[in-house]
């Protein structure tokens, strides 16, 4: 290895740690307790992450099935390719997220207070 | 009428062969990291192999060539439209960088295994629409940074023991 790959190496993990850190500051407001569900990257639901719940998502992509139990969120039931997004396992923290990217969906948990359920 | 060197051609085969292996035997990983499509690269040592025996364009064909049989056997539409992406944009910054001729061949490789992932990370932002998703680029770079470690030390221990005369020539 020449010093070059090592300046190389180093630039690209600090500029990559940049944008983590950048986008880890914004999630982490506040105290973590609401569960927001994405669809094409637009909020369809957000629940409080204290209430145990399953939340099916059906749409033109697939169907998912959300569920909150214990103050943690996982994927109980997709049939996306792959099913990478129950692989994922659960989730219970701050700007921790669950992808499944077939399905366009996105679940994950952010700060702040004023939970409003919104039925769809 | 352009003359076809039958070494080179089956070089190139086999090439191709031991990178459709790899991908298989990856396909059998399971996921570690929650972005679909993020492998240990395996494949990348031909790819990188190629593109220092041969010329640019038939080293991307067999890259490409690999990506799609890969694809099309192992995997799913997204998948496949992952490894693309990966592919597509760790070859280029490997050709950059290997013509420079300022790195290192395990340098090219850090430097491409980081830019598969990076290319694939925003390849799942863009079909999310999500910026949050952003958050993996850190830890993805990491793993990057190390599969292409491995990768390119391996690749460098097979492109010295090799005869490159006997391959690289018109003949
Ligand atoms: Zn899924």
């Amino acid at each position: 290895m020449k010093k070059n790959d090592y300046i190389l190496i180093g630039i690209l993990l600090i500029l990559s740690l940049a944008v983590s850190l950048s986008v880890f500051l914004k999630g982490h407001a506040s105290e973590a307790s609401v569960v927001v569900i994405a669809v094409d990257g637009n909020a369809v639901g957000t629940y409080s992450l204290r209430e145990d719940r399953e939340i099916p998502i059906d749409n033109e992509y697939g169907h998912n099935l959300i569920v909150i139990s214990d103050g943690k969120v996982f994927i109980g039931e997709s049939d996306c390719d792959g099913r990478d997004c129950i692989a994922m396992g659960r989730i219970s923290k701050g700007g921790d997220r669950i992808v499944c990217l077939p399905h366009r969906l996105e679940v994950y948990i952010k700060g702040g207070d004023g939970v409003d359920t919104v039925a769809y | 009428m352009k003359r076809v060197n039958v070494k080179r051609l089956c070089v190139m085969g086999v090439l191709i062969a031991a990178a459709m292996l790899f991908s298989y035997v990856e396909s059998l990983v399971p996921v570690f990291l929650p972005i679909p499509g993020v492998r240990l690269g395996l494949a990348n040592i031909v790819v990188l192999l190629a593109l220092l025996m041969f010329k640019p364009g038939e080293a991307f064909l067999i890259g490409f060539i690999r990506v799609l049989l890969s694809g099309i056997l192992f995997g799913n539409p997204f998948s496949l439209a992952m490894s693309c992406s990966g592919f597509l944009l760790s070859f280029l910054v490997m050709y950059i960088f290997k013509r420079s001729d300022k790195f290192s061949i395990p340098g090219i490789s850090i430097a491409g295994g980081m830019f598969h992932n990076v290319a694939q990370l925003l390849c799942a932002r863009i079909i999310l629409s999500s910026y949050g998703i952003m958050i993996y680029m850190f830890p993805l770079c990491v793993v990057g940074c190390i599969t292409g470690c491995i990768n390119g030390f391996i690749c460098k221990m097979i492109f010295e023991r090799t005869d490159k005369h006997d391959w690289i020539s018109e003949g």
